[in-house]
């Protein structure tokens, strides 16, 4: 549990940093104003709160070791990071940078996903020779087998066997593994490079290949330890006794700290020049830095001001249909199964 | 490999963004960079590539079609049509200069020399005989 306090307090620390330069703390500002007393400031007051957050979660952790006060204490981590972070969004804020108001737009073919068809393709593959094999092998599924492992590799969930609860884990990760690929789709189709020339242009494309071979590295990690669980754990004769491989929990860490590190090099060394460019949306349409509702924009997705990945325009009509049917999704095969 | 043909506005222009659009693509077509038959971008897909309204990208199709060079077609998007050159009317020539005047003195109120804006126009002027429309 210390492992996942420092984990959480080591990412937020790193989120503001991996968003473009003239991008900080969720605020377009001048490319040379990160450098600056007043930038190295609020940059430490917002890393001295997030790690005194860490320290103190540790603390209570150390003090009553029970489950729900980890759990309650990662939470409350994740949430005091955040209003830290809307701390020094409201600091940065009177000195946003006037953005370029040049749009640019490629009218050649899109890109295509990384690892093409068949690439994208491999977990929903995966998963299906997890449920095909359990399926041949109906008579050997044990009355009562393990479906969760605690943060220690050990099994603390069990399920009685019926078909909602055999195959619940290979639906759960079809439908996660579909979310990816979708919006791994979306990201390449229903959103906006800032740049499309020069090497800006390049480098923003670079940024948003890694951001979505991140996904594609999530969607296998996820079909394999399904798949594991259907197929390894699930006929295993000492279920209790059985641990999650090193592997498959080392992976998700090595997959966050690889894709962390590219990006941020990539930030650091992209060159700006001119008018900061920031990611084209209006400061203004950012609610605390982090929630973008653009009415104007028809973009689905746009890149998150603070950390990795994407997030929503929640002013486009269409995000609300995506969010539910997401939401949906993930919570159909949760109360089906027993 | 060849890079794809890119169009740029600025939306603190004085001119409309539809119109900075149109102006774009058809500086494209006129250079031939869509061959005849070949399609546009959805105007769903350009409206999110910069970032604008869907209707101001269908404004700038619209006035290519009525131009001559685009065909509108349901579900099959925009088609770069076939379009020879029009005779000229008698007002072409003048309505050209004074556009031509005004774009020269915006360039001058922006700092440019008239050395450097004569440049420009010649430039342009030899790119554009060079391409689509020397053929024509």
């Amino acid at each position: 549990m210390l492992g996942f306090i420092a984990l959480v307090a080591t990412s937020s620390q790193l989120a503001p940093y991996l968003t473009p330069r003239d991008i900080f703390f969720g605020v377009t500002v001048s490319p040379e104003f990160r450098a600056g007393a007043f930038a190295r400031r609020v940059s430490r007051r917002y890393a001295v709160e997030v790690w005194l957050l860490a320290i103190a979660a540790a603390a209570i952790v150390v003090t009553s070791p029970m489950p729900l006060v980890s759990g309650g204490m990662l939470l409350g981590q994740t949430v005091g990071a955040s209003v830290a972070f809307a701390r020094a969004w409201s600091a940065v804020r009177p000195h946003a940078a006037v953005p370029t108001t040049i749009r640019e737009a490629a009218m050649g073919p899109r890109d295509g996903l990384p690892g093409g068809v068949v690439g994208q393709l491999g977990p929903f593959l995966i998963l299906l020779a997890a449920a095909a094999y359990v399926g041949m092998h109906w008579d050997a599924v044990p009355a009562r087998f393990p479906t969760h492992w605690n943060l220690a590799g050990q099994a603390d969930g069990w399920t009685a066997k019926s078909i909602p609860g055999v195959f619940q884990g290979v639906a759960i990760g079809s439908i996660i593994c579909a979310m990816y690929l979708f919006t791994s789709y979306a990201v390449l189709n229903w959103t906006r490079l800032p740049r499309v020339t020069g090497e800006g242009g390049q480098q923003y494309r670079r940024v948003r290949r890694i951001n979505l071979l991140a996904q594609l590295a999530w969607a296998y990690l996820i079909a394999i330890l399904i798949a594991w669980t259907s197929v390894v754990a699930k006929f295993s004769e000492n279920a209790s006794e059985l641990r999650l491989p090193l592997v498959i929990r080392i992976a998700p860490f090595a997959l966050l700290i690889v894709g962390t590190l590219c990006i941020r090099v990539m930030r650091r060394t992209a060159i700006l020049e001119g008018p900061p460019i920031g990611d084209t949306t209006p400061d203004s349409c950012w609610v605390l830095g982090r929630l973008y509702v653009n009415r104007m924009d028809p973009t689905l997705f746009v890149e998150r001001r603070m950390g990795l990945g994407y997030t929503l325009n929640l002013g486009n009509p269409w995000s609300w249909l995506v969010a539910t049917v997401f939401v949906v999704a993930i919570a159909i095969p949760l109360v089906l199964a027993p | 490999m060849k890079p794809a043909a890119v169009i740029r506005i600025d939306l603190a222009s004085p001119v409309p963004a539809y119109r900075q659009i149109a102006n774009a693509i058809r500086a494209l077509l006129v250079d031939g960079t869509f061959p005849v038959g070949d399609p546009l971008p959805t105007v769903r897909r350009l409206a999110v590539d910069l970032g604008v309204h869907h209707n101001t990208v269908a404004e700038a199709y619209r006035v290519l079609s009525e131009e001559g060079w685009l065909d509108l077609r349901r579900r099959h998007g925009a088609i770069v049509m076939d379009r020879s050159r029009p005779r000229p009317s008698r007002e072409a020539r003048p309505s050209l200069v004074q556009r031509l005047r005004e774009l020269t003195a915006e360039a001058q109120a922006a700092g440019l020399a008239p050395g450097v804006i004569a440049d420009s126009m010649r430039a342009v002027a030899t790119e554009l005989t060079a391409g689509k429309l020397k053929k024509a």
